[in-house]
């Protein structure tokens, strides 16, 4: 069907509008990973006390983060061009002056962040922060990438938070993007609204195929240890309660269950059991 | 709807084996049959890409080990071939169908080093999420100056999707060899026709997780 001009430029634009939605949820999505990434391994033995909230009635409005009784707010924009404004109702300026007095009156200790996605923006929106902003608005650079495995190839920081989360020692891209996309998952499919650190820390510890650095580490039985030790070309490590191993110069694998899961047990249990002596027998009890 | 590739050309064989996959009927001895006949024939393709190369690493996972893989390792050209198996546990944490995953818990790695062509060969590509997981890890350890990308059967984005995963550095050396492109999916994640179903199932390797215990003979036939 031929449409006209009019309806055809239509739907470009709305066409248009999917596509630019898609990109600002993705982008509040990995950055609110980022910042649980960021908090786990900052508050690691204080995980209850920070929460997260998604689109919060308020003017800086993309994530609410609650560190203890400080109020870390952000507002997140992908667009190439980007001011301040001139301080009036639907500019920047405006929201986060308006933001600002909100906090102050409920006597409240907060941050306000603008998180942006391109470089050039980051500086030029920090040389014309307002000066009424500059004691409690800070300006954050956070790269937009498609998708999760790309995010971890080009932002260093990404990486660095997932690599100190990861049970791992020096964890490849594939172990790296499953932390991301089971913490990612858990996010998405929660309520977004006051969702404690805590619960999602202690929920992708239960997907053993996260490779998170569990709270509690298990260690191998003496007797397991002592059946594997003596298999010939066999080498095994326990990496903060993963059990990863390799064969000659060939073979390597880890178990996607954490030491001590039900599901570990039943692998131990079955090495005890069977008492291979040749990696051909250990190979399918621990595939 | 099923779109041929140029590569086809009016083959009748190979139409014939793409038939044999996608009819769920199958035996899994004609199913595997079926995929050694097209790796066989995806071979003569990848082959007229070889020409320069004298270092050929093929990467696959261990489901399409002893079928695809062989049909296309038994008849390439190039005297060094190396193979790659991997084990992929593919899953969508907390059943969000937007995030796949396939991290690696199993690797067979015959020597990579000075490897000039890279072949990644998978029975059917739809999210490539299998093959993006692998070909990262690989591209993590060697640098190849061509990557053949090659299945029987593509789904219609999945070029675009597998690309857009990578910088323009890497994606550049992609070539894609594959017979089929289809543009069905069901609401589960089955590309119709495509190969008829869940590989593991129709091979009787049980699921995704029984899948894993499989060694391919091919595997076991390399070893030191």
């Amino acid at each position: 069907m031929k449409l006209t001009k009019k309806v055809s430029n239509y739907l470009k634009k709305k066409l248009l509008g999917g596509f630019i939605n898609q990109r600002g949820n993705t982008y509040e999505n990995y950055f609110a990973l980022f910042k649980i990434l960021q908090n786990a391994n900052k508050y690691s033995s204080a995980l209850s006390t920070i929460q997260y909230s998604a689109q919060e009635t308020a003017f800086v409005d993309d994530l609410l983060v609650l560190e203890g009784t400080k109020r870390f707010l952000y507002q997140l924009k992908t667009s190439k061009s980007l001011g301040w404004g001139s301080g009036l109702i639907r500019t920047l300026k405006f929201d986060f002056a308006i933001q600002k007095k909100i906090e102050n009156f409920y006597k409240r200790q907060f941050e306000l962040t603008l998180v942006v996605s391109f470089p050039t923006l980051q500086s030029s929106l920090n040389s014309t922060l307002p000066k009424g902003l500059k004691n409690c608005t800070k300006i954050f650079l956070f790269p937009y990438h498609e998708t999760t495995s790309k995010q971890i190839l080009s932002d260093p920081a990404f990486k660095v938070e997932l690599e100190t989360l990861s049970a791992l020692n020096n964890p490849t891209t594939n172990k790296l993007d499953a932390l991301a996309s089971c913490l990612l998952g858990f996010w998405e499919a929660s309520s977004k609204t006051g969702v404690l650190l805590s619960e999602i820390i202690s929920k992708v510890e239960n997907l053993g195929y996260s490779f998170i650095k569990p709270r509690v580490i298990h260690r191998l039985s003496h007797m397991s240890k002592s059946i594997l030790d003596v298999i010939p070309d066999f080498k095994y490590l326990e990496s903060n309660g993963y059990f990863a191993w390799s064969y000659k110069m060939t073979d390597s694998g880890i178990i996607p269950y954490q030491i001590g899961s039900k599901e570990f047990n039943k692998i131990e249990n079955d090495i005890q059991l069977n008492k291979p002596t040749t990696f051909k027998d250990l190979e399918i009890l621990i595939s | 709807m099923r779109k041929y590739s140029t590569y086809v050309k009016n083959d009748k064989s190979i139409i014939d084996n793409l038939n044999i996959l996608a009819d769920k009927s199958t035996s899994p001895e004609e199913y595997s049959g079926a995929f050694y006949k097209l790796g066989e024939k995806l071979s003569v393709y990848i082959n007229d890409r070889l020409k320069q190369s004298k270092n050929v690493v093929i990467a696959c996972s261990t489901e399409d080990a002893d079928w695809l893989a062989k049909g296309i390792i038994d008849h390439l050209s190039v005297s060094k071939r190396n193979l790659v198996v991997f084990w992929n546990l593919r899953t969508n944490p907390f059943e969000n169908k937007t995030l796949t995953i396939a991290p690696i818990v199993k690797t067979y790695s015959e020597d990579i080093d000075n490897c000039d062509t890279l072949i990644i060969c998978k029975s059917i590509i739809y999210t490539s999420c299998v093959v993006r997981t692998n070909l990262t890890y690989l591209i993590d350890k060697i640098s190849p100056k061509d990557i053949i990308i090659s299945a029987p059967v593509i789904f219609e984005s999945a070029e675009k999707t597998l690309k857009k995963e990578f910088d323009e550095s890497i994606s550049s050396k992609f070539h894609f060899i594959y017979f089929a492109k289809d543009n069905k999916a069901t609401s589960s994640g089955e590309v119709i026709p495509g190969i008829g179903g869940e590989i593991y199932k129709r091979l009787g390797l049980l699921d995704v997780v029984n899948k894993n215990k499989y060694i391919p003979e091919l595997v076991k036939s390399r070893r030191l």
